[in-house]
């Protein structure tokens, strides 16, 4: 409890200076994540429709299975904004100047979490509006688009701790950059773009391992399917277990490098 | 007995295989001056480090405030202000932001860490500044408001890690006379310098620091009295081993028109100022010139404090 008291302000304010930074530069922040999901949704949509023919896809079309699909890319898509400041924040002393203000420095992350989180919002409502406008569905309504708005913030916090880590090991605020072509690899090794029946085995067995395919088909089944099926509480159990590893992750790396100094 | 404000008992930092800090012991009394002077690379940051909680010891023990730095940390953190080599400043932020965010991470509601920001922006004079982004601050500026930082939560103890190194003469005196009232209001400050005039200026004592140890501590008339060469001037040029012969206090030169004998800190400049008179017959015209603390610390170390650092010590001891 007394944790909980210590931290929270400390959060708070992080989390502040989180949105300052996003709105100072928002093309990075909140616009760039939109770009390469919006591209494959009016490219793929064009392009792939009549693969429906071709490819069994569960959802009937390939545009309703792909946009789900489409809307996660925005939480991978310029991941990990914040950590290039976490990485400079190290490098210049500022994190040792915010560090000794608050007793645990795992507080200096989360708030940066919670903008990793929220700032894919827009980006989120660009997409699902484009993919609707492209043939996709949203039988679920509201709920619907609440629910796979929620697993894609979920996701781009957990996928977030790894560019943390990058930053916190290195200082260097260019490094977690490097790692942005891990999402394509991610996601296409998933079920975000065709379903497993269709992948060659290798990549089948990959995405079997793949908790990005558990939250895809989540959000999918939570847009298209039954919103209270066990796909979309397994990806809800997913993609929060990735958080709370990442940030247990990530908070223990930078306490040891604080304690480094 | 009050407990001293800083205390540090055989304080050890190894990196790898480099002796960082070796055995280092200090006392700083409630609200004294202690200065830890010494060369770039001798250890000074590296003990600031381990004092304020930002770097764990390898040994020895260590108390700010009454509080054990290993098993106290949150204590030390929270009795202690802190201003390190290079102003912890985000360059984005301005400086009313950068002060409101250090009291939110104190846990004050939002309009303390407001009010507590813009008293100390005045304080500091940077009022007319508060809304501008720090990137724009010239370095007197940034360094104000680092302290401002560090006295954001009123602590009793205070440490600058070279506080003036990059302003200039006149931002430095001007930090100085705000060392000197932060003292007057009973904050204990522990300042490291390899300034020699900001050491004599500002300390009451000094310690002086060398290749991770500690060599020598006193106030600065003691460190004069124990460490510095006096130096007698005489008129004239005198036959220097006959001078010599007669003085036992120190070497003896003769150039220039003039005859200098030097007395050692061990010697009695009394003494010296006898022999002298035995052999010249008068001290008419006689001089004595004290030591400087530049001269106390290459007495001490052997080199100047400009002169390069010790290889041993070359980067993580900065």
């Amino acid at each position: 409890m007394r944790l909980l008291e210590t931290s929270a302000g400390p959060v708070a304010a992080v989390f502040r200076r989180s949105v300052r930074e996003g709105l100072r530069d928002p093309g990075p922040a909140l616009f760039l994540p939109v770009l390469p999901p919006l591209l494959l949704v009016i490219a793929m949509t064009s392009l792939f429709g009549r693969l429906g023919g071709v490819i069994e896809f569960p959802t009937g079309s390939f545009e309703e299975f792909f946009i789900p699909g489409a809307i996660l890319i925005v939480a991978i898509a310029g991941g990990g904004f914040t950590s290039a400041q976490v990485a400079e924040d190290l490098r210049s002393g500022f994190m040792d100047r915010l560090r000794l203000q608050v007793p645990n420095p795992r507080s200096l992350l989360l708030g940066r979490y919670g903008f990793e989180a929220i700032r894919i919002i827009p980006g989120i409502a660009i997409v699902l509006g484009t993919g609707l406008l492209f043939g996709g569905a949203l039988p679920n309504g509201l709920p619907g688009a609440l629910t796979i708005s929620v697993l894609a913030m979920l996701l781009s916090a957990a996928y977030a701790s790894l560019f943390y880590i990058a930053a916190i090991i290195t200082a260097d605020p260019q490094t977690p950059l490097n790692l942005n072509p891990l999402g394509i690899i991610i996601a296409f090794l998933s079920t975000a773009f065709i379903p497993r029946a269709a992948m060659p085995d290798w990549a089948d067995a990959v995405a079997g391992f793949n908790p990005m395919t558990v939250i895809v088909d989540g959000a999918r089944a939570a847009m298209i399917g039954d919103l209270t099926s066990r796909t979309v509480v397994a990806a809800f159990a997913v993609a929060a277990a990735g958080v709370v590893l990442g940030m247990a992750a990530s908070g223990a790396v930078l306490t040891r490098k604080l304690s480094r100094g | 007995m009050t407990t001293p404000a800083i205390e540090a008992h055989d304080l050890t930092k190894h990196f790898g295989d480099l002796v960082a800090v070796d055995h280092l012991s200090l006392s700083v009394a409630r609200g004294e001056i202690f200065g830890l002077l010494g060369r770039n690379g001798s250890g000074k940051s590296t003990t600031v480090r381990m004092l304020t909680t930002l770097l764990r010891p390898t040994s020895g023990t260590a108390t700010v405030a009454g509080y054990d730095v290993y098993t106290r940390p949150n204590d030390v953190r929270r009795s202690s202000g802190v201003t390190l080599q290079d102003p912890a400043l985000d360059p984005n932020m301005s400086g009313r932001e950068h002060l409101t965010l250090i009291g939110r991470l104190l846990l004050l509601g939002k309009r303390k860490a407001a009010s507590r920001a813009d008293e100390l922006l005045v304080a500091f004079g940077l009022s007319g500044a508060a809304d501008r982004r720090i990137g724009t601050y010239s370095g007197g500026m940034q360094r104000r408001l680092d302290i401002a930082t560090a006295l954001f939560s009123r602590p009793p103890v205070l440490f600058l890690d070279e506080p003036t190194t990059g302003l200039d003469p006149q931002s430095r005196r001007a930090l100085w006379d705000e060392i000197h009232l932060l003292r007057a209001g009973g904050t204990t400050v522990l300042l490291t310098t390899q300034y020699l005039e900001e050491a004599d200026q500002l300390a009451d004592r000094i310690g002086v620091i060398d290749g991770g140890k500690l060599i020598a501590g006193g106030t600065p008339r003691e460190l004069r009295a124990e460490h510095g060469l006096r130096t007698v001037t005489l008129p004239g040029e005198h036959h220097a081993p006959t001078v010599a012969a007669a003085v036992t206090t120190g070497p003896v030169t003769a150039r220039d028109g003039l005859t200098t004998v030097e007395v050692r800190p061990d010697a009695s400049l009394d003494e010296a100022l006898a022999q002298i008179r035995s052999v010249i017959g008068s001290l008419d015209g006689v001089s004595v010139t004290s030591a400087s603390l530049e001269d106390v610390f290459v007495h001490l170390t052997g080199r100047d404090i400009n002169s390069a650092p010790a290889r041993r010590n070359e980067g993580a001891a900065a």
